[in-house]
């Protein structure tokens, strides 16, 4: 793979709004091209080699590297609308990073803030520290959030992660979180998306579920009232077909939405 | 001929919570321009127009702030400062809005685009999770006459009207006679649904105390049995089965009801997630009877803010102009948010004072960084301020719009004059705007 390297070089005063890292733009630039391309600072526009040292250059966007260098927690939406490549960031990153994605792959080597693979349409993200409040979530308004990919966070979440996720079995979408542990409304609004948490959930978990499957192997805070007892299983299978055993009680809900509902979530028994 | 000491204003409405009350008679003397009795409004409202009358406490000339004290300058060397402050700033904050009229909100919206600063109002700390719920979910509605007349079914969630609101249910929700509603309080069954007995809880029909920051779990609930659902908890936030269901039959029995819904729903943890489980309750009563809610909103014109907003920029509030373009993302544009960590150089506080209410960290932030206050009197905020802009009150001393709780709109009116060198909150945004466009070479 054909690697460019940015550096961050000082800290910005306000937040950086970076959507133009992803390999889409940086595919048949130079470095010294890729250092004329333009953030945004407050109500300011900065050159890229005002913050960053730039070294590498790659002429095929799947073919593309991008790693990045330093603490970026005041850089946002990194990896917005990529759809191929790779981006590799060695510290920790800012809000929207990777949001709405189609393809390719992130991984932070860090924390990640709100909003990161909101909306995200395919590809990989990868967290290896936490992540903020809303990850992989529909913006405001939306009523369609992730559709496709897979996220995973090795850490906490924070809240209102998967908001309004929407699968297709049809079209072979299966929106896909993997998280070490949650807070509240995990899975809100769900339609069909898959969420698996390694530890604890808080509050609410999949409020408002319509359908879709929500797997806690550890324990969950307060569960809702709307939720029914179904009985024990030992397997849990997903709807992209994978399998998941261990001893689960499997729940039914959210009843708030329908009477007979398709939604579950199981929490290790 | 005796010569008359006072004159009488009539049909006032009321600047101060979102009932405004449109029926108030001000008397003004004609000597001192001073206000001497206020009839019919409630006791806030009329503290708040005897405390337009000369004091201590009011402004009556620009202030700048000079080695720790306030220095009285003429108004073109405040407004040349302010705007040089503004102008220079490259993320400037514009918050406030709520108490003032329509008018003076547009001329903020386009001061912040001509700056590419961040708008927001005080939705942001009360109402904005209603707004946020609502375009999630969508909200029924409708004006308070209508539930004058019609409503039989009047719950109260969150909300204390007896002390926040002391109007609210002698004009519109409780104790008024409608068209429909002839024998008034008799004809109404009143729900109170709150972690605390309050003042509003003593009068009603029904109340039900909930476990504070437990209203999801409790509206959650009540959802799933009317979803003809039986739940498997035998309590749910503090409220038995038994009393879930009794409210439910309740509810499904009533010819027209209604829910307001105050700050127990939109500020305690679930924030906006109270009020989208809500409004998904109200729709969903909709297949049994006539049912709709409302928000009790706090500021009188904190409504009017979100409407004078949203038709400049598509955004009711938390909007960030610094892309040139209004986007809007609360959490990330939000007052409080961008205070806390420190995103913001300079701010401009309109008719508000966030000092009182944002939490400390903000405040300290705003404190840091020039502050120019627009206000009509001392607040903690104007105290604090680098620059103070005297106003005038609107609904007092100018005429102005205002929208009531139910989004229509009323013209406010002037009983009296300002004092001193007051302008209107119209007047000095425009001053300011004519300002930094001539700094900013437009």
């Amino acid at each position: 793979m054909a690697e460019i390297k940015l550096k961050l070089k000082k800290q910005p005063t306000f937040p950086l709004e970076a959507e133009i890292i992803t390999p889409d733009n940086f595919v048949g630039k130079t470095a010294a091209e890729i250092k004329k391309l333009e953030l945004y600072m407050g109500n300011t526009v900065v050159k890229l080699g005002d913050f960053f040292d730039v070294s590498g250059k790659s002429t095929e966007i799947k073919d593309t590297k991008i790693i990045i260098e330093g603490d970026l927690k005041n850089v946002k939406r990194i990896g917005e609308k990529m759809s191929g490549g790779e981006i590799l960031i060695n510290g920790n990153i800012g809000m929207h990073v990777g949001n709405q994605m189609k393809g390719g792959k992130i991984v932070v080597n860090g924390n990640a803030g709100d909003w990161a693979g909101a909306m995200l349409k395919g590809g990989e993200l990868e967290i290896t520290g936490s992540a903020g409040n809303y990850v992989g979530a529909a913006y405001r308004g939306f009523w369609v959030g992730m559709e496709n990919g897979i996220i995973k966070v090795k850490g906490k979440i924070g809240n209102e992660s998967m908001l309004w996720a929407r699968s297709s079995k049809g079209a072979g979408k299966f929106p896909t979180l993997f998280c070490g542990e949650a807070s509240s409304f995990l899975g809100m609004h769900n339609h069909g998306g898959t969420i698996i948490v390694e530890g604890n959930v808080d509050r609410c978990t999949g409020a408002d579920q319509a359908w879709g499957t929500i797997v806690v192997k550890g324990k969950v805070k307060t569960q809702l009232p709307s939720y029914k007892k179904m009985g024990e299983v030992n397997e849990i299978e997903l709807p992209n077909g994978e399998k998941i055993s261990g001893k689960f009680i499997e729940y039914s809900g959210d009843h708030t939405v329908k009477k007979e509902t398709n939604g579950r979530l199981y929490i290790a028994a | 001929m005796v010569e008359r000491k006072t004159r009488t204003v009539y049909d006032v409405v009321c600047p101060f919570c979102g009932t405004l009350c449109d029926d108030l008679e001000v008397d003004v003397s004609i000597k001192e321009n001073t206000v001497v009795e206020v009839r019919n409004g409630c006791q806030i409202g009329t503290r708040k127009f005897f405390s337009s009358n000369p004091s201590d406490h009011r402004y009556t000339s620009p202030l700048i702030k000079e080695k720790g004290t306030f220095k009285e300058v003429p108004w073109e060397e405040a407004i040349d400062k302010a705007a040089n402050i503004l102008a220079k700033a490259t993320r400037p904050l514009l918050y406030g809005f709520a108490s003032t009229e329509c008018e003076a909100q547009s001329k903020g919206v386009e001061l912040a685009e001509i700056l590419g600063g961040v708008l927001d109002n005080t939705a942001s700390v009360c109402h904005g999770p209603s707004l946020l719920a609502i375009q999630d979910v969508g909200a029924p509605s409708s004006t308070l006459g209508e539930y004058k007349n019609r409503a039989d079914l009047v719950i109260f969630w969150g909300s204390n009207p007896v002390h926040a609101h002391p109007r609210h249910l002698g004009r519109y929700s409780d104790f008024v006679r409608g068209y429909f509603r002839t024998d008034g309080r008799n004809d109404r069954f009143i729900v109170v649904v709150d972690p605390r007995n309050t003042h509003t809880a003593q009068i009603a029909d029904l109340f039900i105390q909930v476990n504070p920051n437990e209203d999801y779990e409790l509206l959650n609930a009540i959802r799933a049995t009317l979803r003809g659902v039986d739940i498997d908890n035998e309590e749910v936030a503090g409220v038995p089965k038994e009393k879930i269901k009794e409210l439910v039959e309740i509810m499904k029995k009533a010819h027209f009801g209604v829910i307001f819904f105050g700050m127990g729903l939109t500020q305690s943890i679930s924030h906006h997630r109270n009020v989208d489980t809500a409004i998904c309750l109200v729709r969903e009563l909709n297949d049994h009877t006539k049912f709709l809610l409302t928000p009790m909103r706090g500021h009188y014109n904190i409504a009017g803010s979100n409407q004078v907003f949203a038709w400049n920029t598509g955004y009711a509030y938390s909007i960030d102009f610094s892309r040139g373009y209004p986007r809007y993302n609360p959490g990330e544009f939000s007052a409080v948010d961008v205070l806390l960590r420190d995103e913001i150089d300079a701010s401009l506080i309109v008719a508000s004072d966030p000092a009182s209410n944002f939490p400390a960290g903000a405040v300290k932030n705003m404190f840091k960084h020039p502050l120019i206050s627009i206000e009509p009197h001392h607040t903690p905020t104007s105290v604090n301020a680098d620059i103070v802009l005297p106003a005038a009150f609107a609904g007092i001393e100018c005429e102005g719009t205002a929208y009531r709780m139910d989004k229509v709109p009323l013209r406010l009116r002037k009983v009296k004059d300002a004092p001193g060198q007051c302008l209107t909150d119209r007047e000095i945004l425009e001053k300011l705007i004519e300002k930094v466009k001539e700094l900013k070479g437009e």
